[in-house]
C-alpha cells in the first residue's frame, strides 16, 4: 500500500538512501571498469549526478506528504522556541488574548444587534410605519390613521398596532404584574410567526368590546402554568377580567418590540373613531410587512397621499390631539429599534479594532525585537541550506502558533466579557436576548485570530528571509542593525499614535458625559427615590374610588420614617415614560 | 561528448521515463544509462531531476516499484509500469507526435518562405 511508507519515515529514508548509493555505486564499478582510477571516478559522479544530501532533498519535497510533514516540523520547533522563552511567550500571549477576548465579546454583542437580521422570515420586509408632526419630527401613529391606512393601502402584506399592556394576576398564592402587548389582530401575522399551540388572533377577536382572549409566550405557560398542555380554551383571571387562553407562541419567538412581553391581547379599539376618544392617542407603535414588488420609499408615498385625505374626512378627530399630520415616515424595523444603539455601538466596534490593532502592532514589536537577537540563527540556518520560502513559514509558524494559543485565550477573555457586558448592558438594548458565544462568535474569533497571526508574522518573516547571512555571521549578534531599529522605530510610532487617538476618544467621551451629569434638571434628585403603582380591578374604574386610593397611598408613605415629602404623577420629568397604563 | 547537450523541454522527462519503463521493470541507473545510450549523449540526466521524477510518478500511480536482486546480486529499486502508466504514456506519445510534427511543418515553412 503507498500510505504504509508515510507512516514509517524511517524506512522511507533507509530506501532512498540505498536506492541512490546504489545508483553511484554501480556508475562507479561502470567507470572504473573502462579504466578510471576510483578517486576519479568518485569525483565525476558527483559531478554528474549531484550531491547526494540535494538529490535526497528534492526527492522529500514530492512526497504527498511532505507540506504536512514540514509544517508539522516548524510548529514542533516554533513550540520549543516559545518553551525556551516564557516570559516573551507569556507577555505576547496575554496582550494578544486581551485584544482577540475584547473584539469578540464586544463582536458577538454587536452582531445580532446590527449585522444579523432580525429573527422573522423576509425580515428586510418588515418596517415601521410613524406619522410626522406639522413640524415634520416623526410622532407615534393614532388608531384611526392605523385604520385608514391598512383599508386603503396595497403596499403591505399585513400591518399590525401594538401598545403596552400590564395586567396583574392577583388571586393567584404570588400576585405578578406581567408585561404584555395589546396588539390589532394581524401582528403575529405581520412578523410572521405562529403560535406553536392554539391559534392565532382572527379579525372577529379585535372588535370592539369584543371577547377577551389572550395568548402567551412560551416562557410564562412554563412558569405560570407549569406547561399544561391542555391550558387552551382554559380561562385566567387578569385585571378582574376572565380571559381565555387561545394560543401559545413557539419558544425560539423573539418579540424585538418588546423584549419583555410574556402576553397579547387584541386592542379592541373603536372603529366608528368617536373624537376625542383614545383611538385619536398618539400611543401606538405600527410595523408592516412591505409586499415583496413593493420598496419602502413607494410605500411611504402612498401612506402619505392616504394620510392626505385622511386628515381632510377626519379634520375634527386630528385637531383634537396633536394636530393635522405632515407625512409618514417608513423605515427597516431593524433600524428603526437599533437607532437610538447604533452610534455607540458602532463607537465601542471601532474601539476595540483600534485595541485590537495597538495588540498587532505591540507583538509585532515583541518578534521583531527578538527575531534582531536572533539574527544569527538565521544566517547560520540559511548558509546551512534553508530555502527563503522554509525561513518565511518558520517564522510565519511561529507567530501563527503564539496568536493561535493567544486566541484561545482569547475566546476565555471573550466569554467572560460577554457575560459582563450583558450584565451591564443599559435597559432597553435591543435584542440582548440574543447576544451569545455561538457559531458566527466563534467563526469571527478564528478568522481574527488567524488574521492577527498573519499581520503580526510578516514584518518578522520579512526580515529573516532578507537578512544576508554572511553580514550577519560576521557581525554575530552583538548589534542589531540599522534596518531592525528602524523597522522598530515606525512601529512604536504607530503604537503611540493609535493609542493617542483612543485617549482622545475616551477622554471626549468622558468630558461628554460630564457635561450631561452637570445639566441642571430643574430639580433636585438627591436622596430622590421613585415607585410604580398601579391599580388592579374593576373596583378602580369609579374614578372617586381611585382617587381615594392613591390618596391614601400617599397619606401612608408620608408617614414612613424618614420620608420628608411624597407626590405623585402620571409621568415622571426626564422619564420618557408616556401613558402606558391600560385604561380600559 | 561531441554532439551538443540539451534541455528537455517540460514534462518530456516524464514521457522518456515512462516509455524506458514501459519495456520492462528497470532501476534507476538503468534508466539514465538507456537514456543516455539512445539519444547518443544527448540527454543526460542528473540525480537531482531523474530521481525525484521517478518519486513523483510513483506518488501519481503510473509506476509501481519493488525491490529486487541484480543480475550482479544487488539490491536495487525496480520500476514497472501500471496500467494508467501505460495509458498516460500513450497519451502522452500521441500528443507529443502532433507537437512535434506540426512544430516541424511550421519551421519547415519558414525555411521556404525564406528561400
Amino acid at each position: 500500500m503507498n500510505w504504509l511508507p508515510w507512516l514509517r519515515p524511517d524506512d522511507q529514508e533507509a530506501n532512498l538512501e540505498r536506492e541512490l548509493s546504489f545508483h553511484i555505486e554501480e556508475r562507479v564499478a561502470d567507470m572504473v571498469r573502462s579504466g578510471v582510477r576510483e578517486e576519479d571516478a568518485r569525483r565525476r559522479v558527483r559531478l554528474e549526478f549531484g550531491a547526494a544530501e540535494q538529490v535526497k532533498d528534492e526527492c522529500r519535497e514530492v512526497r504527498p506528504a511532505h507540506w504536512a510533514e514540514t509544517s508539522l516540523q516548524d510548529i514542533r520547533y516554533a513550540w520549543r522556541n516559545l518553551r525556551r522563552n516564557p516570559g516573551f511567550a507569556a507577555v505576547a500571549m496575554a496582550t494578544l488574548a486581551l485584544g482577540i477576548g475584547a473584539t469578540t465579546a464586544v463582536f458577538s454583542a454587536v452582531n445580532p444587534i446590527l449585522f444579523q437580521p432580525l429573527p422573522y422570515p423576509h425580515a428586510g420586509r418588515l418596517v415601521m410605519v410613524q406619522e410626522l408632526g406639522r413640524n415634520g419630527s416623526p410622532r407615534r401613529p393614532t388608531f384611526a390613521t392605523f385604520l385608514g391606512l391598512a383599508v386603503n393601502s396595497h403596499s403591505f402584506d399585513a400591518m399590525a398596532v401594538i401598545k403596552p399592556w400590564r395586567p396583574t394576576m392577583v388571586e393567584s398564592a404570588q400576585p405578578e404584574r406581567f408585561e404584555g402587548q395589546q396588539v390589532s389582530a394581524g401582528y403575529f401575522r405581520t412578523l410572521g410567526v405562529l403560535p406553536s399551540m392554539g391559534r392565532d388572533f382572527q379579525a372577529p377577536d379585535d372588535q370592539f368590546h369584543g371577547p377577551n382572549v389572550v395568548v402567551l409566550s412560551d416562557r410564562l405557560w412554563r412558569r405560570r402554568f407549569a406547561g399544561d398542555s391542555t391550558i387552551i380554551g382554559k380561562q385566567v383571571r387578569l385585571d378582574d377580567y376572565l380571559f381565555t387562553v387561545i394560543g401559545i407562541m413557539p419558544s425560539s419567538f423573539e418579540n424585538v418590540l418588546a423584549p419583555s412581553a410574556e402576553l397579547w391581547a387584541p386592542l379592541q379599539y373603536n372603529p366608528s373613531l368617536p373624537t376625542e376618544g383614545r383611538e385619536w392617542g398618539h400611543h401606538l407603535r405600527m410595523v408592516g410587512r412591505l409586499r415583496s414588488d413593493v420598496s419602502a420609499n413607494q410605500a411611504r408615498n402612498e401612506l402619505t397621499g392616504i394620510l392626505h385625505s385622511l386628515a381632510q374626512t377626519y379634520a375634527k378627530g386630528y385637531e383634537c390631539c396633536g394636530g393635522v399630520p405632515n407625512g409618514t415616515a417608513v423605515d427597516r424595523l431593524q433600524d428603526e429599534i437599533t437607532r437610538g444603539v447604533k452610534p455607540a455601538l458602532l463607537a465601542i466596534l471601532g474601539a476595540v479594532v483600534l485595541v485590537l490593532l495597538i495588540v498587532c502592532v505591540n507583538v509585532t514589536n515583541l518578534l521583531v525585537a527578538r527575531s534582531a537577537r536572533r539574527r544569527s540563527e538565521f544566517a547560520l540556518r540559511a548558509a546551512l541550506g534553508a530555502g527563503r520560502t522554509r525561513l518565511i513559514r518558520q517564522t510565519l509558524a511561529e507567530s501563527l502558533l503564539l496568536t493561535a494559543i493567544g486566541g484561545v485565550l482569547g475566546m476565555a477573555v471573550g466569554e467572560l466579557g460577554v457575560r459582563a457586558l450583558l450584565a451591564l448592558s443599559p435597559f432597553g438594548l435591543p435584542r440582548a436576548d440574543a447576544i451569545r458565544v455561538d457559531s458566527s462568535v466563534y467563526a469571527f474569533g478564528l478568522g481574527i485570530t488567524s488574521l492577527v497571526g498573519f499581520v503580526v508574522g510578516l514584518v518578522p518573516a520579512f526580515q529573516a528571509s532578507h537578512s544576508d547571512p554572511h553580514d550577519a555571521l560576521r557581525q554575530s549578534s552583538r548589534t542589531t542593525t540599522g534596518g531592525h531599529q528602524v523597522t522598530r522605530r515606525m512601529l512604536v510610532v504607530a503604537e503611540v499614535a493609535l493609542a493617542l487617538v483612543l485617549l482622545v476618544g475616551a477622554g471626549l467621551l468622558l468630558r461628554s458625559i460630564e457635561n450631561l451629569f452637570a445639566i441642571d434638571p430643574g430639580f433636585d434628585g438627591t436622596h430622590l427615590l421613585t415607585m410604580q403603582v398601579q391599580e388592579s380591578g374593576r373596583r378602580f374604574n369609579d374614578d372617586s374610588v381611585r382617587a381615594r386610593f392613591f390618596t391614601q397611598a400617599l397619606e401612608e408613605v408620608r408617614k414612613v420614617p424618614g420620608v420628608t415629602a411624597a407626590a405623585f404623577t402620571s409621568q415622571l420629568p426626564l422619564s420618557g415614560d408616556f401613558a402606558v397604563y391600560n385604561n380600559r | 561528448m561531441a554532439s551538443p547537450k540539451c534541455d528537455l523541454p517540460q514534462g518530456t522527462l516524464d514521457l522518456l521515463i515512462l516509455k524506458t519503463v514501459a519495456l520492462g521493470p528497470v532501476h534507476g541507473y538503468a534508466i539514465a544509462q538507456r537514456l543516455q545510450q539512445i539519444s547518443c549523449d544527448v540527454v543526460q540526466v542528473p540525480g537531482g531531476s531523474l530521481y525525484p521524477a521517478l518519486h513523483r510518478l510513483e506518488n501519481r500511480r503510473l509506476l509501481v516499484a519493488e525491490w529486487r536482486q541484480t543480475e550482479t546480486g544487488r539490491d536495487a529499486k525496480f520500476y514497472r509500469l501500471t496500467r494508467r502508466g501505460r495509458a498516460d504514456l500513450e497519451a502522452g506519445s500521441a500528443s507529443w507526435q502532433r507537437l512535434s510534427e506540426t512544430v516541424g511543418l511550421i519551421l519547415g515553412m519558414a525555411e521556404e518562405g525564406a528561400q
